[in-house]
């Protein structure tokens, strides 16, 4: 699937080989990693998750949506972001995103994710999406709440990541929120 | 297998057998029984499906679902069912499900399993957090898991689908540390 979202300072794109560069850039940075139940990326575990997100995007299913997060001025790259069914019948999706530190606080994933949500609505028709993140993550709550989600909740000890169990929160939009 | 039974003051929980078909059968095509359930029908084909299915996952040399069968002590009488899911093994999770006869609503059966039930995963699997999802208008169900300790975590917006409705579901859970 070959789909290119714009917003004002951003190109969603899909993902290509060379992206896996630019993405070790920084998620080996502990502060990039914290929140995030994988195990600390290495290089190679970054190029394979580029590979992988390639072949997602490229499969008939269409179960996984991918976009890297370019910036329109500079051509930077920033960071990825992208929508996965949680149930298809249901049209339910869920999000996920990670952008490099240094790009942080600049209001560039609520610019990504608002357009992404948009296009989940109006393009996929999806009902509900739901997005969830680490409780300690503060600033990702923030974007959610920016981009119209609301809280569901609090799961404790949903998550567990490198040895330890750690709270959920909840959020969601529905395709009735917006009017 | 191991053969659990679990014993509380008024009640047996044992392992499901093929025989139960007609118990079951007695209440879960009533409509209260079946208004939260997201099944579209129940007949006697289905119950014998439901029943043979959990009779097997009962058996098998690893369980990741334990089925009990409510008995009243005494009486003998069948009063329904409840089953614990390890959805997450490495993470120590697992969920419930339970159905009771409606004639028996109303007398603290299912808080008394359920009980028995979070105190068996505790203690003996070990399970870090025992859940489960709810329909908000099922007051009944919840207010068992209330009596039972258990918290409510969230209200999940039209996350599922039920006889062609979205519906909201309520998401509870108890923890180990809950427990002192």
């Amino acid at each position: 699937m070959d789909i290119v979202l714009e917003t004002e300072r951003l190109i969603l794109r899909k993902p290509v080989m060379e992206d896996a560069e630019e993405m070790s850039r920084y998620n080996e940075r502990e502060d990039f990693y914290r929140y995030i139940p994988i195990e600390p990326p290495t290089r190679d575990s970054t190029k394979a998750f580029v590979e992988k997100i390639i072949n997602q995007n490229d499969s008939q299913d269409e179960e996984e949506i991918h976009f890297s997060i370019v910036e329109k001025i500079t051509g930077n790259f920033l960071g990825h972001i992208n929508i996965f069914f949680n149930d298809k019948n249901l049209r339910h999706i869920g999000c996920g995103y990670g952008i490099n530190p240094e790009y942080w606080g600049k209001g560039y994933v609520t610019e990504a994710l608002k357009e992404l949500i948009d296009f989940g609505f109006n393009k996929l028709k999806i009902k509900r999406i739901c997005m969830t993140s680490d409780k300690r993550n503060k600033a990702s709550w923030r974007v959610m709440e920016k981009c119209g989600l609301k809280y569901e909740g609090c799961h404790r000890s949903e998550g567990f990541s490198r040895g330890a169990y750690y709270d959920r929160v909840y959020y969601s939009i529905l395709d009735t929120d917006l009017v | 297998m191991v053969d659990v039974v679990l014993e509380t003051e008024r009640l047996i929980l044992r392992k499901p057998v093929m025989e139960d078909v007609e118990e079951m059968s007695k209440y879960n095509e009533r409509e209260e029984f079946g208004r939260y359930l997201p099944f579209d029908e129940t007949n006697k084909e289905l119950t014998r499906e439901f029943v043979k299915k959990i009779v097997e996952e009962n058996s098998v040399p690893e369980i990741l679902r334990y089925h009990f069968i409510l008995i009243e002590k005494g009486t003998n009488k069948f009063l329904g069912d409840i089953s614990l899911h390890i959805k997450d093994k490495n993470a120590h999770k697992a969920n419930f499900g339970y159905g009771l006869n409606p004639t028996c609503w109303g007398k603290g059966y299912m808080t008394e399993a359920l009980k028995v039930l979070i105190k068996f995963g505790f203690e003996e699997l070990k399970l870090k957090k025992i859940w489960a999802d709810v329909d908000p208008c099922n007051i009944g169900s919840w207010r068992v898991m209330e009596k039972c300790g258990m918290q409510r975590e969230g209200l999940h917006r039209c996350d599922r689908f039920i006889r062609g409705k979205y519906c909201d579901s309520y998401y509870y859970s108890i923890l180990d540390t809950d427990l002192v």
